[in-house]
């Protein structure tokens, strides 16, 4: 009897952890990895890179491409979970992208370029958020909206030029921002990896992650329980614009040239992908900060892997979506209860033969 | 009050979206020519996507308005080949006196031309060139205007033998796949390329910047035992982009970088020694299609093939270009 009580114990536990998204999302980001080893032996070899003054090797530069992914992909969970989208994101980078280029051109100081570009993406995002919650409008398109003219924004204040500040001299801490190394670790991503951590510890140390997913399960149900809809809506699309701003800016500096055509361009499509990954239920009511960062990695270690395969430049995409279907038909629930699904369609024949005889 | 403010915002709301609906409308209107005997030309055009289409236009434009025409400009959006046929095809029905066709992919272009034909507008297309197989489409096209991207291939393919008699291996970094600019290029290349000249990979970049860093930085972790010496890069925003991830892996000088276009930022890379060498596709060239337009409606001939010279810069041609002041992009 003890014997059976622990057998089911350790089922149970087993079960929670193969039941869990997070265990399928660290397992394909564990066989990406080793996939792209086999290929490439030397690719989980790290080097020390003097030159930069940090580690390098191909784990380093997915690290550091991660880093846009996880601020867009943090925004997006936090919108799709009050059951919006957010289809800007990527225009929104590029608008950042470009302000902040065009200032440091223009003789800004660089620390007043970063502001003001983090606050245009807030602007934005605000906009986005007050339609969204002041005037009802359906988030698909506000956003969508807000995605074409942000494009436009963007070619409006490059004047369709492809600004390159890479000659101005005081552009040395953007630049270090998106290509430089904090003990030896890309800046990017340990800065990217404080912000989610940030957004993480005031959504679940505080009220507000509850109050963000019952806006999600039902607006009016939760704000009769005293809950301002409005004010969490106008808030997750500000937040989101304005994470987006940051990876914007981790685009462009990256290159330290802003590309207002290719910048950001259907990244708002991987932040969804990302959060999707990552367990976020796209009806909204729940959502997991963790899994979307893990999701916003392994769409960079996907990326990655197209390199380091040699895929055809003309099979990328589809390459890419096989791999995001895979991992999300790991992740469905169909699949994890299929033994326990036979098991019953096998005892309910079982019975019935026995009802028949 | 607060159902006030509402009422307000919602009218702002709708005052914009009306603005920006009559913008819409502004750019294909006007299109009833010749109440002053002015030719209308209709431009089915890609839109700015940086320095050589954004130049490229703008001269277009500017040539056809000195000229005397009535340029009507119908940009499309994210190479949208669908939009650039609609755009097309109001022309045709529009019975403009000509068309100016910029495409974004050289095929499905047969229908519309073949609409063109039996309409009897002729069309000129630029830049790139259109594949057509109906024998009526093919009639509709008077000439072809543009510099040759077979030609700026081969120009990268003989730097590349020049700079590596003994042999190198390399990379190249091409556009989105499918599209003819990248087949045309690509072409040119293998046209050239000498036999002890080895390529260990081709990987698409999208023509982008930041995408061609990454990419090339997985490129020579990837290859790092091969000793890659030189990146054929299709055009100047992704060698700009190669060029840093190169900077970054501590290979500077060791690595030569080749690209296509000519815009000024990637002449001051070759002076600044971050590129080796780049290959001109010359965007100035609407002087040449207006009088090709403004021939075939006086009743002449122009040529089939109108091809624009390109320049190619090495380190001192770039240096006298910049210093004279006078690229316009």
């Amino acid at each position: 009897m003890a014997a059976s009580d622990k057998k089911d114990e350790k089922n149970g536990l087993v079960g929670r952890i193969l039941g869990n998204n997070l265990t399928w999302s660290v397992v394909a980001l564990i066989a990406l990895i080793i996939i792209c080893t086999i290929v490439d032996h030397s690719f989980l070899k790290l080097t020390w890179n003097t030159n930069t003054g940090g580690l390098a090797g191909p784990l380093i530069t997915m690290l550091q491409e991660s880093a846009r992914y996880l601020m867009i992909a943090t925004g997006m969970t936090l919108v799709i979970s009050t059951a919006g989208i957010d289809l800007s994101v990527g225009s929104v980078m590029a608008v950042a992208g470009a302000t902040s280029m065009q200032l440091l051109v223009g003789g800004t100081n660089v620390w007043v370029a970063i502001l003001v570009s983090l606050l245009v993406g807030l602007i934005i995002g605000s906009v986005n958020g007050l339609l969204v919650s002041v005037l009802g409008l359906q988030p698909f398109i506000t956003t969508l909206i807000m995605m074409l003219a942000g494009r436009g924004v963007a070619k409006v204040i490059t004047s369709g030029e492809n600004t390159d500040a890479s000659q101005v001299a005081g552009g040395e801490p953007l630049r270090w921002i998106a290509n430089g190394f904090i003990l030896g670790i890309p800046a990017n991503f340990v800065i990217a990896l404080v912000i989610v951590l940030i957004v993480g510890a005031v959504a679940r140390k505080t009220a507000m992650g509850m109050m963000i997913e019952s806006v999600g399960i039902n607006q009016e149900a939760s704000r009769m329980t005293g809950i301002k809809p409005r004010k969490i809506l106008f808030l997750v699309y500000a937040i989101s614009g304005l994470l987006a701003a940051v990876a914007g800016l981790f685009a462009t500096a990256s290159v330290m040239r802003v590309d207002v055509v290719k910048t950001g361009q259907d990244l708002e499509m991987y932040a969804i992908l990302a959060v999707v990954i990552g367990g976020t239920s796209l009806l909204g009511g729940k959502f997991s900060l963790a899994g979307s960062a893990l999701g916003a990695v392994i769409i960079a270690m996907i990326r990655k892997t197209i390199i380091t395969l040699g895929i055809d430049s003309a099979a990328t995409p589809a390459f890419f979506a096989a791999v995001v279907i895979i991992i999300c038909v790991m992740q469905a629930p169909k699949i994890h209860n299929l033994s326990a699904e036979m098991k019953r369609k096998r005892a309910l024949r079982a019975s019935q033969k026995a009802v028949a005889a | 009050m607060k159902k006030a403010l509402k009422t307000g915002l919602a009218a702002i709301v709708a005052a914009s979206a009306m603005v920006s609906l009559a913008a819409c409308g502004g750019s294909s209107s006007g299109s009833d020519s010749s109440s002053d005997g002015q030719k209308t030309v209709g431009f089915v055009a890609v839109g700015p996507e940086g320095g050589f289409r954004t130049a490229n236009e703008n001269d277009i434009k500017k040539a056809f308005k000195d000229a005397g025409f009535n340029l009507v400009y119908s940009p499309t959006q994210n190479n949208d080949q669908q939009k650039q046929i609609q755009a097309f095809n109001k022309f045709v029905n529009d019975e403009v006196d000509a068309i100016i066709l910029s495409s974004t992919e050289d095929k499905g272009w047969d229908d519309s031309l073949k609409k063109a034909a039996e309409a009897e507008i002729p069309v000129f297309t630029v830049d790139r060139n259109v594949e057509v197989k109906d024998a009526t489409a093919k009639k509709a096209i008077v000439s072809h205007i543009g510099p040759s991207n077979e030609w700026a291939g081969e120009q990268a393919a003989e730097r590349i033998a020049k700079d590596f008699p003994n042999g190198a291996n390399g990379f190249i970094l091409e556009g989105p796949a499918g599209l003819s600019v990248v087949k045309d290029r690509g072409t040119g290349w293998s046209n050239k390329v000498a036999s002890n000249i080895k390529v260990l990979e081709s990987q698409s970049a999208n023509w982008s910047t930041d995408e061609a860093k990454t990419v090339t930085a997985g490129l020579l972790d990837k290859y790092k035992s091969q000793n890659p010496q030189f990146i054929f890069a299709q055009n100047d925003e992704m060698g700009i982009g190669a060029a840093q991830a190169v900077d970054a892996a501590g290979l500077k000088g060791k690595v030569k970088i080749v690209t296509i276009d000519g815009t000024k930022a990637a002449l001051q890379k070759v002076v600044d020694g971050d590129l080796d060498f780049v290959i001109e596709y010359n965007p100035i060239f609407g002087k040449e299609t207006a009088q090709a337009v403004k021939d075939k409606l006086d009743g002449k001939t122009p040529k089939a093939d109108i091809q624009i010279d390109s320049k190619t810069f090495d380190k001192a041609a770039a240096k006298e270009a910049l210093d004279s002041g006078e690229r316009a992009y």
